[in-house]
């Protein structure tokens, strides 16, 4: 912002639609000629170029204005049209009104008696509800539509009809009757304000007959500008070109209408000239061949500028390109800070950072100035107080500019050590992808980043590039310094945890490091130690003779934080029965007392990443940011040095296994064969044992693919058991550095089934995979099982069956990547507005409540302790440590106590701490302390006014969409029962489809019915759906008799529970005569005309039941019978006798929004959303869950996040229209009149505003005067 | 009560229970049920009509009960079936204060439910609190439809404010307030 311009803040945008006499009164040319420029290059007067709408060239001056290219804002012309022409946007919005309005004197087709009643109803509504909602308007649109007399003058009515594009026809008696857009016109014209409105439009920015065009305004040039190619010829704008077509055709429709051309002349111009107006407002209008270039090239014009990812909105409105930026690739440098970045020499001298010249630095500044752009350190630009800028590039003598170097100046110098810069790797899918770094000037060529901060970026270095931003003024580089840092940004928001830690090989080394059998001589200890800049005295080593030896704990231990005393389990405990904790005799129990590594191995669950409740988090928590950054920076520089010291490798012979182990993984695989053999006889047989809903075939795979997952699982087992803690990958796996269990068991062992859709590989050929087969051959290896390993290596079929599976693998990847990305897309879009208000409510841009208290509590997730306000249960056994034993406080005096600070803390948190307190037997002062600092770090958690809650829970609902699985089926509980879950439910439950894809009720049992089996079967009767085929053994036409026959089977009927009676009732209420016979029912009808019909409607008849349940499975949950239905019906199933309708439930949000009420469904949504990451093994605090649950909910119906739901009913025009659909949107509040308050985040970013969220919220209120008597 | 009840008296039962009206009257004809009630300090009669058979209410229906309404000087009324309305049959008995009770409706205490938290309904005063302490018009709180289940049991009409009391797993209890709308 430079000094002496007035800042200007836009309050609001209107909408609406221009008047002939606006357009005419904004032009400042009318355009008549259609062409550009005369033979000399110079512009036409009254054409395309004029140069009163502006001029481009650079050192002209406008015509209208007089400013130059640079400032003059360009001007708009007009083309007088010959006839009127339709606007196609508002083609919809016509056809509606011409519907609904008399064709003779132009009123609503309501009668007075409705448009008072809608008028006091609209005022009702509009009370009662702050707007009034578009469903209004619609239903007052088709009530209008039904007359077909007018009710003022009685003239009759016509049915209208509109065929694409935009010609619309009036179907008389006589025959249709073609409107002109002149009729349409002159309807529109007469139709009175007042009626406008009760349809929704707003007269006075939007008369009806505005939207047929009679003058057409010109953009300015800025608009269309033209380009010179390089062989000299010029090259128009596509919207240019539209025009030349539109004035041309115009031109001649108006000599030809002088002219007195006959009428069908005439109207083959209009028609054409109506072609030419449509294409060049939507070259992509149905209906319509679009416009096209010479070479064939469609044209772009006016909608295709404004729409989708590369229109206006979204390239270039709501995504800004920037100065001061550097994009390079990436590499390692284990040797940075966590919070340095490595820029190379060569971006640092073009990048600048601005620095005000000051008496104290004025010497420094001219040795800057001297060196000049291409000397490192140097500067760029210097600014004098007037505003001059002088590029140093350009300046021959500069000693002599340097000596006039002032204070007060403003030099733009190079980058150097220590300057702030903002990192970024795209996808951004969260805050924590862009992070404040300082400068760090190297050689070479590339970004250098510490390995720990891989995580939050998602980076490696296989050729990332990343990108760097400078903060330009004081303010963003302040602001960016407190609240950007890596080190602040450690504990993500996403589950209150560290998202950035120590990595693979660091991790390897600190196990290595921490193991008991790692001694360390002097020279080694200090070669570790000096990395870190450690000066203190060493430690006592522990074994002093012969010569002196340290601990690898030891040296750990140097760079703990002194007092700090925590106990955890390691990643590479083996879960004993009964853990022995300190005593572990693996070493797996990891104690820190006082700073000091008593016991136990550092692993991934002390120093990792993305893993709370570690060491690393306790050391957040307790000391702060800034020790926990030193603490990385210490360990992993020693961590790095040990392990280039021992050395670190994986090598082919760890590979193999032993002979013994081998020969029992064969005998394993041996065994395994020979059971699917015996699988495979049964199957042909026809013996095998079906499983409920299951075909044969079905069934039989799935007992194949268990046996050999199976074997597999073995298989690796036995390999693990097979080698030991010294192998180089099993203490990579264990101590979770890098791969798993089943990476070694598929190098050593065995590879197992390949996969593609979830099934073993069997297309190809016909009935077999591969021609090396016989047709049909069910054998594990036809079906692409691999039982070699990848260290003996895949023979020719196995290979080719594994790069089936792994190419399926690589699609599911790039599927995923899209579809979490839009999700999140639509995530952020919904959420982005949402900001926690000064008292603590959740709100939207205009001030409705989504919360009254984030996430229920008002705790930040970024702040809390991996969810929790405060970790109580940790409080009490510090203070219990911090103050020794003293006499235990009376329960009275701890129920005071908490009483006391009743109201201060959430109800949990109480009980949280009365519990603990109750058992902790600490002393008066004990339990003060312990209060008082509950409620201090309560305070410290709370959310921060305006922050920008809805981004975070969109974030840290949409970054892990990434890691999710897309196969769309699992198990649930039991094995016969698929449930999409992963990342298609996730997407399914933010769409609020009204139907789940596999739709499931878990019905729980009353006290009677929940113990015995029995008595579940019968509830279960009851509830699946029995039609009469169930029972049935064959329904059929009997030809010589013309009766249908049903042929019952005894079996099925006992199974289902119908008796003879219930059937024959079921069948009754049909026109015909039953006869019953043994297990054979016959229908008899009067006419054998519809039997056919008869049959299907017999065969498909409800016997009992609730329709929509085919499958009913009962299992055994936690020690009582469920019953787990596919289909789902929950109004029907809590009308069921002996089930418990209180906690019966349906995985259906809109079944349970309209049995239940929208509250339900609210808890419906977090708890489905919720049970999909936590299946899929992801920490995301619940608390963004219920964000987004509620703004589902707020306006009482379940919204979908998307363009149909949440994002379509925002209050900002622009917003909706940079999110999707963004022509219609605009052309709706055009109509409506409709007004931006500009309060939300895209809108504010499209217009160039500080958005008013975080720190843009903050704002200087002042009331001029005070009044009295006035509040 | 009896052991043998019929689902739409037991839900008949239920609301009244629920809105906490007072029973009056029981009068049991062929196919219905009438109960005539009582709003405690409203002092307003509410008619309710309990149909056994799945009957599809029409117009002529509500007439009917508009008239019976009129002859007990009750001001609302209520009609519970398993059956089905017609579209005419809405219209007409939002005109005589007629309240459907849809046939979903279930028959069991559905703050019972362990989705469903408790609603109250707000006195006027607590209503002008609650709006004074957000500084909010009231339709700028959460919504709730009349037609929402929750909001049929305890007898909310638009422009109602409900309190909300959920469990909560972050803060163990949470007040939440939704604004009663007409749909």
């Amino acid at each position: 912002m430079s000094m002496g311009t007035i800042h200007k803040i836009i309050d609001k945008i209107f909408f609406g639609v221009l008047s002939p006499q606006n357009i005419r009164r904004y032009s400042v040319a009318e355009i008549q000629t259609a062409d550009t420029y005369d033979e000399d290059g110079v512009p036409l007067h009254a054409g395309l170029m004029d140069g009163r709408l502006g001029t481009l060239e650079p050192r002209q001056r406008c015509k209208t204005c007089g400013n130059t290219a640079t400032r003059c804002p360009g001007h708009f012309g007009h083309i007088e049209l010959a006839v009127p022409i339709i606007h196609i946007e508002f083609i919809k919005i016509i056809y509606d009104i011409l519907r609904i309005t008399c064709r003779n004197c132009g009123r609503v087709l309501l009668s007075t008696n409705q448009i008072t009643k809608i008028n006091a109803r609209l005022e009702q509504v509009k009370k009662l509800m702050g707007e009034v909602p578009n469903q209004f308007f619609k239903t007052v649109l088709k009530t209008a539509r039904k007359s077909r007399e007018c009710p003022h003058c009685g003239a009759p009515q016509y049915k209208i009809t509109l065929s694409k594009p935009t010609s619309f026809h009036e179907v008389q008696e006589e025959g249709a009757q073609r409107l002109t857009p002149s009729i349409v016109r002159d309807r529109l014209e007469r139709i009175q304000d007042s009626d406008l409105e009760l349809f929704g439009l707003n007269p006075k920015t939007a008369r009806s007959e505005w939207m047929v065009l009679q003058v057409l305004p010109v953009p300015p040039l800025f608009v269309r500008p033209s380009i010179t190619l390089e062989s000299g010829t010029r090259s128009e704008d596509d919207l240019t070109h539209k025009l030349v077509d539109i004035i041309r055709i115009n031109q001649r429709l108006k000599e030809n209408m002088e002219a007195g051309a006959p009428t069908l002349i005439i109207q083959d111009l209009s028609e054409l000239l109506q072609y030419h107006v449509t294409t060049y407002f939507n070259n992509q209008a149905s209906g319509i061949p679009p416009a096209r270039h010479r070479s064939g090239r469609a044209l772009k014009t006016i909608s295709q500028r404004l729409k989708g990812k590369e229109g206006r909105f979204r390239t270039n409105l709501s995504g800004k390109r920037v100065d001061f930026s550097a994009r390079t690739v990436i590499s390692p440098d284990p040797n940075l800070d966590i919070n340095e970045v490595g820029v190379p020499l060569a971006i640092t001298k073009r990048l600048s950072v601005p620095e005000k010249v000051t008496t104290s630095n004025i010497d420094e500044m001219r040795s800057l100035v001297i060196n000049g752009p291409d000397k490192y350190p140097g500067a760029l630009y210097i600014v004098r107080q007037d505003g001059k800028r002088v590029r140093l590039e350009f300046v021959t003598d500069r000693e002599k500019i340097a000596e006039g170097l002032e204070p007060g100046f403003i030099l733009e110098r190079h980058l150097k050590n220590g300057d702030v810069a903002l990192f970024n790797r795209q996808p951004s899918l969260h805050r924590m992808s862009i992070m404040a770094h300082y400068v760090r000037v190297l050689p070479y060529k590339t970004f250098r980043l510490h390995l720990c901060i891989c995580p939050p970026y998602n980076a490696d270095f296989d050729g990332d590039e990343m990108n760097l931003h400078i903060p330009q003024s004081e303010e963003a580089q302040t602001e960016a310094r407190l609240l950007m840092q890596v080190q602040d940004q450690i504990l993500s928001p996403r589950f209150g945890g560290p998202i950035i830690g120590a990595i693979r090989d660091f991790i390897t080394a600190a196990y290595i490091l921490t193991k008991k059998s790692t001694l360390l001589t002097k020279d080694e200890v200090c070669r570790l130690i000096v990395a870190t800049g450690y000066s203190d005295l060493l430690p006592e080593p522990v074994v002093k003779e012969p010569k002196p030896l340290w601990t690898g704990k030891q040296i750990f231990s140097l760079f703990i934080p002194k007092g700090l005393n925590y106990a955890l389990k390691s990643s590479v405990c083996r879960g004993c029965n009964r853990c022995l904790r300190e005593e572990c005799p693996y070493d797996e129990y990891v104690v820190v007392k006082d700073g000091v590594l008593r016991c136990g191995v550092i692993d991934k669950n002390s120093i990792g990443a993305e893993q709370s409740e570690t060491l690393l988090h306790r050391i957040i928590k307790d000391y702060g940011t800034q020790v926990a950054r030193q603490f990385l920076n210490h360990v992993c520089r020693i961590l790095k040095i040990f392990l280039t010291m021992r050395g670190f490798t994986y090598s082919f012979d760890e590979l193999e296994l032993s002979r013994p182990v081998k020969g029992k993984i064969d005998r394993l695989m041996g065994e395994s064969e020979d059971r699917i053999r015996e699988l495979i006889n049964t199957y042909r047989k026809g013996t095998l044992q079906r499983l409920p809903g299951q075909t044969l075939a079905e069934s039989f795979e799935i007992y194949v693919m268990n046996e050999l997952a199976e074997a597999r699982d073995k298989a690796g087992r036995a390999a693990d058991k097979g080698l030991d803690m010294n192998n180089s990958g099993v203490i990579m796996t264990r101590t979770s550095a890098r791969g798993s269990s089943l990476n070694i068991g598929q190098m050593t062992a065995c590879v197992g089934q390949q996969s593609v859709r979830g099934k073993r590989i069997m297309r190809g050929y016909v009935d077999r995979a591969l021609p090396h087969f016989k047709q049909g051959d069910p054998s594990p290896k036809a079906r692409g099982f691999v039982y070699s390993c990848f260290r003996d290596g895949l023979d020719p079929i196995e290979f080719f069956f594994h790069a089936m599976g792994g190419r399926e693998g690589l699609v599911d990847t790039a599927v995923r990547t899209q579809r979490s990305g839009y999700m999140q897309r639509r995530l952020i879009n919904a959420l982005e507005h949402l900001r926690v208000e000064y008292d603590q409510t959740v709100r939207n841009s205009i001030g409705n409540i989504i919360q009254f208290s984030y996430g229920e509590d008002g705790v930040d997730p970024a702040k809390s302790d991996h969810g929790k306000a405060v970790n109580v249960l940790r409080l009490i056994e510090q203070i219990n440590i911090m103050m020794g034993k003293g006499v235990p406080a009376s329960k009275q005096y701890i129920k005071e106590k908490i009483k006391k600070v009743e109201g201060q803390l959430t109800p949990l948190l109480l009980e949280e701490l009365k519990k603990g307190l109750f058992k902790a037997d600490l002393s008066q002062e004990g339990v003060d302390k312990t209060v008082s600092s509950t409620l201090e770090n309560f305070r410290k958690a709370l959310v921060e006014p305006g922050e920008a809650v809805g981004v975070i829970a969109a974030q840290s609902m949409g970054e892990p969409g990434t890691q999710m699985t897309l196969r769309t089926f699992h198990y649930a509980g039991v094995r016969e029962q698929n449930v999409t879950l992963g990342l298609p439910r996730l997407i399914e439950i933010v769409d609020a489809r009204r139907e789940p894809s596999t739709p499931i009720m878990s019905i729980y049992l009353d006290k009677e019915h929940r113990t015995s089996r029995e008595k579940i079967t019968e509830v279960a009767r009851e509830i699946i759906y029995t039609t009469t085929e169930d029972v049935a053994q064959s329904v059929y036409i009997d030809p010589e008799t013309d009766e249908i026959v049903i042929i019952l089977d005894p079996t099925k009927m006992k199974d289902r529970e119908v008796t003879l009676k219930t059937l024959e009732e079921a069948l009754l209420q049909q026109n015909y005569t039953i006869k019953v016979a043994e297990n054979q029912l016959t229908l008899k009808t009067e006419s054998s005309k519809n039997l056919k019909k008869l049959l299907g409607k017999v065969s498909t008849l409800r016997i009992k039941g609730i329709p929509g349940f085919r499958r009913v499975l009962i299992i055994e949950e936690s020690g009582e019978w469920v019953i787990r239905t596919d289909g789902s019906n929950l109004p029907m199933v809590l009308e069921v006798s002996g089930i418990d309708p209180t906690r019966t439930i349906t995985n259906n949000v809109h079944e349970i929004a309209g049995t239940l009420g929208i509250e339900a469904a609210r808890n419906a949504i977090i708890q489905e959303a919720v049970s999909v990451l936590e299946e899929q093994g992801l920490d995301v605090d619940i608390r963004h869950v219920m964000l987004v649950s509620d703004i589902m909910t707020t306006t009482s119906q379940v919204r979908q996040i998307g363009r149909h739901g949440v994002s379509g009913q925002k209050d900002s025009v622009l917003a909706r229209a940079a999110f999707e659909i963004s022509v219609a949107n605009i052309i709706q509040a055009a109509v409506k009149g409709e007004n931006d308050p500009l309060g939300g985040v895209t809108e504010n970013v499209i217009v160039g505003q500080y958005i008013p969220i975080g720190t843009g919220l903050v704002n200087l209120y002042m009331s001029p005067t005070t009044q009295e008597g006035k509040e | 009560m009896s052991v043998e009840v019929t689902l739409d008296e037991k839900k008949t039962l239920m609301l009244i229970k629920l809105r906490k009206y007072k029973l009056i009257k029981r009068e049991e004809k062929k196919g219905i049920i009438n109960f005539l009630c009582e709003i405690p300090k409203e002092d307003t009669k509410v008619l309710i009509w309990c149909y056994t058979t799945p009957v599809t209410v029409g117009v002529r229906y509500i007439e009917q009960m508009s008239k019976a309404m009129k002859d007990i000087e009750a001001e609302e009324g209520l009609i519970v079936t398993r059956g089905k309305y017609t579209p005419a049959a809405k219209v007409r008995s939002v005109e005589n204060k007629i309240e459907l009770i849809p046939r979903i409706f279930p028959s069991f205490n559905i703050f019972t439910h362990k989705l469903v938290p408790k609603h109250e309904i707000l006195t006027s005063k607590a209503k002008e609190e609650v709006l004074a302490k957000y500084r909010v018009k009231p339709y700028q709180l959460p919504w709730i439809k009349t037609s929402d289940p929750a909001a049929i049991a305890i007898g909310a009409k638009p422009g109602d404010i409900l309190k909300i009391i959920r469990d909560s797993p972050t803060a163990g209890k949470y007040i939440s307030y939704r604004y009663v709308i007409e749909g």
